[in-house]
Parts: structure tokens; C-alpha cells; sequence
């Protein structure tokens, strides 16, 4: 017994109409427009190794991407690598110690927590969004990537 | 003997298919009912979680009413903390009893002891985890699921060492550098800084007091790898004002309630972002007592106007 005898014709179209109804339903729940942003880091004028690059827009969560050993890196803020939300973003870029790929701590058995990121790599203005001096605005349809260069001051 | 006639016609009963339909019918409702029953459990969850958070501000006043200030955030390293201090005023006079100031709250015999009050009960992991039960010593106790919120760093461009691990910024706000992440002394607790009320000059009912926190390394609130960085209530601090201070009892509110950052990207664990498991909000006391829901998608701005306790706005819109 094939589909079509099981389902009249009219039967069929309701059926379209229902599962079509369904989907346009679910996507009403899409959430903010996002621009799926990449980019690049340079201090003193290398591709920054190891680090983080965060975006705080003016309204809830950061956007935030892990620096690769080539200095790039893709912004993330709610899932896997989905971008940025448009408008106004302050910059922070992290390089602490702690944040080197193979700085994994072996488990200890000392008594009190090692809490602290270790030293700053890079100067310390760039990891606070007031005084990293950086701030982009996302725009429908943006693609050029982000690059930014750090100095020593 | 004859046999009986037994049925001429056969029996009427159930089709296979017509038993499909009643079960997927059936499915279908139960699966329209799930969540609906899911949401108000979370809702009474959350109603509780509320209550708790009023007993601690009615708690922080009673402190007040007797020593004339609220309490401290944390008093240095391997000291207790702000949630030992109130313990008297939450009538747990018994565990507060045993408690021995001149020891490590790591040797405090109350490290394993839950305060019911202190543990959200939205909080879907376990509330206790017992000695040598987790790999790292400082995991293991009765937790809390709430910090005190320890104001907003400022913009450091300019600032001043007043002495080593000490600075003044441009605006003349006292910060304790840590390599965990600034210690401004701009919010309701601070390092060994107890509050009065007068200093609270953007108005207790602008201040954030006390709030919901149960940050997980790793994506999205529902880590892997529990208990994150929930610690147990009993801790105060490690290190001091001269070396890296952290505080195991209040946050510094540097990031957005329930934002995706941890350690990894250099977000230093004083700076941890608040969070709940409420879907989408996170409740604080405030300084005057009322709990209120800030929402997830909250302005930063305001959101750190409110964690600050003299920052000059008033700022009523977090509604």
C-alpha cells in the first residue's frame, strides 16, 4: 500500500499546511540578529600566540574567541563560532601565563587554590574594556575581519 | 457430551492500529504536559530561592542592627568570610558555636555542614561534597550558591600605587591588584571593608547586595564538571592584600549575570560572572532587603550602576 492511496489529495495539502505551519512556528524563536565575525591579533607587530579576545556589547553576553598560535581567531556568544550581535562592542584581549595551551597544572596536593591567571603578557590597558582604547561597530552584513595591533606604550 | 457452542462470531477487541493511535495520543498529551509541570517545579524552586535570598538581607540588617555596619566581605586570606560572619543572625548560633576564629576555615570543623539557606535549590548538582571525595581539596565542603557583589573595577588609566598591591584610580577609588582579578572597594563588600549605611550613597534600593552564583567552567550552565567554581560557604579568602587577594565569598561584577566566560579566557576568578539556573534571569538581594530578577540580557551599564554602591546613578529601569 503506497502513500498516495493511504492519503486522499485533500488529505496530502492539509498535511503540508500543518508540518509547514509547524516550521514557520519554531522560527519565530530565532533569536538576535548575529554577524559571525573573524579576525587577528599582533603585539609588536607578530601574531599574538596564545590569549582571548572578548567583545561586550552595550546589552547582555560577550562575544568571546580564543587566540590561535597564528594570531586569529572567531568570536563565539552563544553557540560554536555564531558571531557577534549588531551595534557598538568594546574590545578586551587577554595574554595571561595561565591561558598558554600547554600550561596545564599537573592535580596537586597542595591545600590552597591557585587562583591567579599569572603575569600579563601584553601591556595591562588592553584587558579592561574602559581603557583598551578598542571599539568596533557591527553592521549588517560585515565581514571584513578584525584585526588588532597592540604596542607597548 | 457436547461440546459448548463457543463463539460463532469473533471476538470484538482492539486493533494493533487503533492501540498505536490511543498510545501516541496519549504520548502526544504527556509530552504537551512535561514542560508545563517542569516550569512550575522551577518556579517553586525559584520561590525558594527568592525566600533565601530575603532571609540573607533581613539577615545583613540584623547584622547591622547589632554591630552598626554590614559585614565584610572577606577579612584576608584563610580567614572566614562574609557567610560565616552572618550565621548568628540566620539562627545557626549552634554551627557559628563551633566555629574557631584562629583557624584556617579549611580545618573548620562546619566545612561540611549545610546551611540550607545558603544553597539555591534550583542548584541541580550536589550541595555537599564530602572529604576526599573530588580531586582538589578546595572543592570539597557544603557549598553556597550566592556571593556578595563586590562592586565594579574602574578605568585604571592614571592610577596611583598608593603601596605594593594597592592603587587609586583617576576617581579616587581604592583597587587591590590580583593576579584573580581587581578588588575595587566601590561595591556592598569588599576586601576587609565593612559598610555602613551612609556610605551607600546611590540608595539601598540601588545596590545589589547578595546574588545568585554558580559559575562552571566550559560552555553553557550545565558544566560537566561540577561543582565549577561554587565553593564551600565556609571559605572567606586566599591569598592577601599584598598577594593576589581572592575572595571566595564575593564577585566582582565585571561581566553580564550568566555570561559564557571562565578562566580560559582571562577572566580571573574574583571577576567570575553571576549566574542562576533560572532560564534567562538571576535574583539579587539588594542592600535594602527587596529581592528582585535581573534579567540575562540586561544593559551593562546599569548592570554594574547597581552593583556599585557610590557610583552617583540611580538607576530604577532593570526592570
Amino acid at each position: 500500500m503506497t502513500t498516495d492511496s493511504l492519503l486522499t489529495n485533500s488529505n496530502m495539502q492539509m498535511a503540508v499546511i500543518l508540518v509547514g505551519a509547524l516550521l514557520v512556528l519554531t522560527g519565530c524563536d530565532s533569536g538576535p540578529e548575529m554577524v559571525p565575525i573573524h579576525g587577528q591579533v599582533f603585539y609588536q607587530d607578530k601574531p599574538l600566540a596564545f590569549g582571548a579576545v572578548m567583545l561586550q556589547s552595550p546589552r547582555g553576553q560577550p562575544a568571546t574567541g580564543l587566540i590561535q598560535p597564528d594570531g586569529t581567531f572567531v568570536l563565539t556568544t552563544f553557540d560554536s563560532e555564531d558571531g557577534v550581535v549588531l551595534g557598538k562592542q568594546k574590545v578586551r584581549i587577554t595574554c595571561y601565563e595561565s591561558q598558554q595551551p600547554d600550561s596545564q597544572k599537573s592535580p596537586s596536593s597542595q591545600r590552597a587554590e591557585p587562583m591567579g591567571l599569572g603575569a600579563s603578557l601584553i601591556p595591562k590597558k588592553y584587558t579592561s574594556y574602559a581603557s583598551s582604547g578598542f571599539e568596533v561597530d557591527i553592521e549588517p552584513g560585515h565581514t571584513e575581519p578584525l584585526v588588532f595591533h597592540l604596542t607597548d606604550p | 457430551m457436547a461440546t459448548p457452542l463457543r463463539h460463532k462470531q469473533p471476538l470484538r477487541g482492539f486493533t494493533l492500529v487503533e492501540l498505536l493511535v490511543v498510545i501516541a495520543i496519549i504520548g502526544v498529551l504527556v509530552a504537551l504536559l512535561l514542560p508545563a509541570v517542569q516550569a512550575a517545579r522551577e518556579a517553586a524552586r525559584r520561590t525558594q530561592c527568592t525566600n533565601n535570598l530575603k532571609q540573607l538581607g533581613l539577615t545583613l540588617h540584623n547584622y547591622e542592627n547589632a554591630h552598626g555596619e554590614f559585614p565584610p566581605g572577606s577579612v584576608g586570606g584563610g580567614k572566614h568570610g562574609l557567610f560565616t560572619m552572618i550565621l548568628p543572625y540566620l539562627e545557626e548560633s549552634a554551627i557559628y558555636g563551633q566555629v574557631d576564629f584562629n583557624q584556617s576555615p579549611f580545618d573548620d570543623p562546619n566545612r561540611y555542614t549545610l546551611v540550607s539557606a545558603y544553597v539555591c535549590p534550583s542548584y541541580s548538582h550536589s550541595s555537599v561534597a564530602e572529604k576526599d571525595s573530588l580531586p582538589f581539596f578546595w572543592l570539597e565542603g557544603a557549598y553556597t550558591t550566592y556571593q556578595g557583589v563586590g562592586g565594579v573595577v574602574p578605568d585604571l588609566t592614571g592610577a596611583t600605587l598608593v603601596e605594593p598591591g594597592v592603587q587609586t584610580s583617576a576617581r579616587g577609588i581604592t583597587v587591590y591588584v590580583s593576579s584573580a582579578g581587581e578588588l575595587p572597594n566601590n561595591g556592598f563588600f569588599a576586601w576587609n571593608s565593612p559598610r555602613r549605611p551612609s556610605q551607600i550613597s546611590d540608595g539601598l534600593s540601588n545596590s545589589f547586595a547578595i546574588g545568585e552564583f554558580v559559575h562552571c567552567n566550559g560552555p553553557g550552565p550545565f558544566c560537566d564538571d561540577p561543582p565549577g567554581n561554587v565553593r564551600p560557604w565556609v571559605f572567606g579568602g586566599t591569598g592577601d592584600i599584598d598577594n593576589n587577594p581572592g575572595s571566595y565569598a564575593f564577585k566582582v561584577a565585571e561581566h553580564p549575570p550568566n555570561s559564557n566566560v571562565d578562566r580560559g579566557v582571562g577572566v580571573g576568578f574574583n571577576h567570575l560572572p553571576m549566574g542562576s539556573f533560572h532560564p534567562g534571569i538571576i535574583q539579587f538581594v539588594f542592600a535594602d532587603g527587596s529581592v528582585n530578577s535581573i534579567t540575562d540580557n540586561i544593559t551593562i551599564d546599569v548592570y554594574q550602576a547597581l552593583a556599585t554602591i557610590d557610583g552617583g546613578e540611580v538607576s530604577n529601569d532593570y526592570r
